[in-house]
């Protein structure tokens, strides 16, 4: 299979695993999810390389939001 | 657009919309990351360009083409050796039979001229074109150009000692006839050779090709 159909089946995969497990340990905050599946997505692009149509948007528009959801509980830490 | 991509499109927006039905009804959160991980995978599926697999059959076509060249070269004997050099317009490719230790400082204007005592072919490399815009060390270039531009192997592995290049193409997708391998090489070696001679400012030879397990095995040898 060519890895830029590899990829998003990986993809797939790990995300809709992550989903049901995470959601079996009663987790129920938003933030963490999206922030797996951030690492998921980057953790594919690491290893397959697929090719975008255009520069990747996507892996900045995750990597933004995870930017923000990771300053948003170290603030919640630094300043309760 | 191809139906992989239209369906991508498809799992993108309806994943969005019901992220937000989900989220301002239901307020059930796993069920809505399940939507957002559909929105993620239909965008990641509508990125993904399309078929690249007819530039391994372009790339098939050029194969064949400079088969027959080199079954011309044999025929005036004059097909052992192949030398690549970059000049500032691009990358040539001698071919002769015997190998050449001096080059001239600019390429020849005519297909056929003389080195010495030795005949010698003159081809503008197949890859002159996209060498021509690369910088940066050897490696990564290869890879750029094998893997993500023409898209023919999954991998290249390159390592060095002293003047000796050896790089493994992993999983390469093209197949080369032997009559071009034993002349100006496979798609793999005139990639390679061209690419090295531009980053290194020298004439490279080929040295040789192998196929194994592994993949495809070529060693090149800066002048």
């Amino acid at each position: 299979m060519h890895r830029n159909y590899l990829s998003n089946t990986v993809l797939s995969s790990l995300m809709l695993f992550t989903v049901p497990i995470l959601w079996s340990l009663g987790e129920a905050r938003l933030d963490v999810y999206v922030s797996m599946f951030t690492l998921e997505y980057f953790v594919v692009k690491a290893l397959f390389n697929p090719r975008r149509i255009t520069r990747d948007y996507l892996a900045l528009a995750l990597f933004t939001v995870f930017t923000f959801i990771v300053s948003y509980r170290v603030i919640q830490v630094l300043a309760p | 657009m191809n139906r992989f991509r239209g369906f991508g499109v498809s799992l993108a927006l309806s994943g969005t919309v019901l992220t937000i039905v989900t989220y301002l009804l239901l307020g059930l959160v796993p069920l809505v990351a399940l939507w957002i991980a559909f929105t993620i995978l239909g965008l990641s599926m509508f990125l993904t360009p399309e078929e690249a697999l007819v530039k391994a059959d372009l790339l098939a076509v050029i194969e064949d083409f400079l088969s027959n060249l080199s079954a011309l070269f044999e025929a005036f004997g004059a097909s052992s050796h192949a030398a690549y050099v970059c000049y500032d317009g691009g990358v040539y490719v001698f071919v002769s039979e015997e190998p050449l230790s001096t080059f001239p400082d600019s390429p020849p204007k005519s297909l056929v001229t003389a080195i010495g005592s030795s005949r010698v072919f003159v081809l503008r490399s197949p890859l002159s074109s996209i060498v021509g815009g690369l910088e940066g060390e050897f490696s990564s270039s290869s890879y750029h150009v094998i893997v993500e531009l023409l898209e023919v192997a999954d991998g290249v592995e390159c390592s060095e000692q002293g003047d000796t290049l050896s790089c493994l193409v992993r999983k390469p997708y093209i197949s080369s006839p032997g009559r071009l391998e034993r002349t100006v090489g496979s798609i793999y070696g005139m990639c390679l050779a061209s690419i090295a001679s531009k980053a290194y400012g020298r004439p490279v030879t080929l040295v040789r090709e192998e196929a194994s397990k592994r993949g495809r095995l070529i060693v090149l040898r800066r002048m």
